[in-house]
């Protein structure tokens, strides 16, 4: 039997964003998706969209329905605005929903899942959650929900947000939440198709992290994250430090982390889990095995 | 509510062993939980014992019997190793003493393991050592869950801790009520003799300042087991754990740490003891 899974990757940026991101030494969104997906099983077949750019075609039909599972990635695009760029991400969604491929992503991701399907997004009152999800608890559904097999009841986890999910449609499921965030991660069954959404960012790493948060220090100091831009430089290299130097424990128990953040077998669960709990068993029930 | 409560302090340490704290300004155990008493049992009456004090007299156990409740602090002595210490199986005896006089007591820390020894438990040194400053992601089992102790606690939460022993097994009456990835038996409620015994791993009448001095005292120490790369990286700490205890608003300092309501709020972290008090040490002195 032939398990060679086609994925498709959808990186919601827009041009001008993936550029800001690439040029503070960040890797685009995308292209993180892209490895951690082939790392976790190099059977796979990644295909990239961006449908932000002017332009793009999205498959359809018969093309859509060719793919095993359509993974998104986080975005800095509002779900709630009503713009081109994000109802054409709605709909996609929604195809993919009715074409019963498999759907995954991160943050932005799980918010287009759950607006697709007829829920609801907002800003949170607790504002932004940068950095670290800190004690992310699994739910009872989430307990026993595939996803999260062999992951801890309660994890820390890479994060950076200021919408949440507040209503979820009818057939979610919320998995696990925290005190900042209730829906940190949610599934969400629609008119056939299934997808697993995270809030936060598995895909990520210290180095990623420290990129992201380098490209928006001048926005973190005006949000009280850091006193001024040199504190926001520092807290950079200590990730960074941490990153290229995974023995340096007292910069771990400094910054309050653990396997949970350093260990990518522990960050990724549920990325393993969608390609063995979902991905492949759908793949042999729709009797795409063999097809690679 | 001031009901004329009358609560004995068993201070875990010896009193020289808290003259190098004193000495940095530090405050001992019982002193912690003397403060938080004051605000959580207004109008108490307060003894303090030192069990570890070889030639200080204790109440007997006939006596015990007058208080509603005993409170027993950590310490810096150790159950393994110490079965010819006199500091340490004088406050076994104490504890078990407790038990049998039917007095609630409450434990964080070396007060649980003592407890724990005196009706049978194990204490050992920690395979991986030290829990420091911060134990974190501590989470309520069903029990825990359903406890009167946990009563308004979130289900997972942090809290100061600093220990290198711990309880490995629990008395054949004893319920464990909250663990994390680094201990098992991070909280748990013991009955023995007749007696009740609520306790804690962690110490929730640590407060940041407390923590801070915790720090400088154990600097070297700290630095020997990897937590700093150097003392002047541990006074560092010391130095931000001390800026964030005086101005709670510097959420910079709250964030880049790792620290938030669950240690910065201590009616959140005194949540445990309040409930022994309410739950447990006033229900029983109303009889």
């Amino acid at each position: 039997m032939v398990l060679n899974p086609r994925i498709l990757v959808v990186d919601g940026y827009v041009e001008a964003a993936r550029k800001e991101l690439v040029a503070g030494g960040a890797s685009m969104a995308a292209d993180q998706y892209v490895g951690m997906l082939t790392k976790l099983n190099p059977a796979i077949r990644c295909d990239v969209v961006f449908p932000s750019d002017p332009g793009s075609a999205l498959p359809t039909g018969t093309e859509l329905a060719a793919y095993d599972g359509v993974a998104w990635t986080g975005c800095s695009l509002t779900v709630f605005e009503d713009n081109p760029e994000v109802n054409t991400q709605i709909e996609f969604a929604r195809a993919a929903f009715r074409a019963g491929v498999p759907g995954f992503g991160s943050c932005w991701a799980a918010q287009i899942a759950v607006v697709a399907a007829g829920g609801i997004c907002r800003p949170n009152p607790n504002g932004r959650e940068m950095g670290i999800a800190r004690k992310v608890a699994l739910t009872p559904e989430g307990r026993g929900h595939p996803m999260y097999e062999g992951k801890a009841g309660v994890f820390d986890a890479f994060i950076s947000h200021v919408d949440e999910i507040t209503h979820l449609p009818p057939g979610s499921t919320v998995l696990a939440g925290n005190a900042f965030t209730r829906v940190q991660s949610v599934s969400v069954a629609w008119e056939g198709g299934i997808f697993w959404g995270l809030q936060y960012h598995p895909e990520y790493d210290l180095r990623e992290m420290a990129r992201l948060t380098w490209c928006r220090i001048d926005k973190l100091v005006a949000l009280g994250f850091f006193q001024d831009r040199a504190a926001g430089e520092d807290y950079v290299r200590l990730l960074e430090t941490l990153h290229q130097d995974p023995s340096r424990r007292d910069l771990a128990w400094l910054l309050g982390v653990d396997e949970d953040i350093t260990d990518e077998d522990v960050r990724r669960a549920e990325v393993r889990n969608w390609i063995d709990r979902l991905i492949i068993p759908t793949m042999i029930a729709r009797g795409r095995a063999g097809a690679g | 509510m001031n009901d004329g409560l009358c609560l004995l302090i068993a201070e875990g340490n010896p009193s020289d062993r808290n003259e190098a704290l004193k000495a940095l300004g530090g405050r001992t155990g019982s002193e912690c939980f003397t403060a938080l008493l004051e605000e959580l049992a207004p109008g108490c009456h307060i003894e303090v014992a030192m069990p570890a004090d070889i030639d200080a007299a204790l109440p007997a156990g006939h006596e015990l019997g007058a208080y509603d409740g005993i409170m027993i602090s950590g310490s810096g002595l150790n159950i393994p190793g110490g079965e010819d210490d006199p500091r340490v199986q004088r406050q076994i005896e104490f504890a078990r003493a407790g038990f049998e006089a039917g007095v609630p007591m409450f434990g964080s820390c070396w007060g649980l393991q003592v407890a724990a020894a005196a009706a049978g438990g194990l204490v050992k040194p920690h395979p991986r050592g030290s829990e420091m400053a911060i134990a974190r992601k501590i989470s309520l089992n069903d029990a825990g869950r359903g406890h009167p102790m946990f009563e308004g606690k979130s289900g997972v939460f942090d809290q100061p801790a600093i220990h290198v022993d711990e309880v490995t097994h629990l008395p054949s009456g004893a319920t464990l009520l909250a663990s994390n990835s680094f201990c098992t038996v991070q909280a748990a409620s013991i009955a023995f003799q007749g007696g009740m015994f609520w306790g804690v791993q962690y110490h929730p009448e640590f407060d940041l300042l407390d923590m801070a001095k915790l720090v400088r005292r154990y600097a070297t120490r700290l630095v020997d087991q990897g937590f700093f790369a150097d003392t002047d990286a541990a006074e560092d700490h010391a130095g931000r754990l001390s800026v964030l205890d005086a101005a709670p608003e510097r959420q910079d300092l709250a964030w880049l740490l790792g620290i938030d309501d669950d240690i910065l709020d201590r009616r959140i972290r005194w949540r445990e003891i309040e409930n022994w008090i309410n739950r447990l040490v006033r229900p029983a002195a109303r009889r």
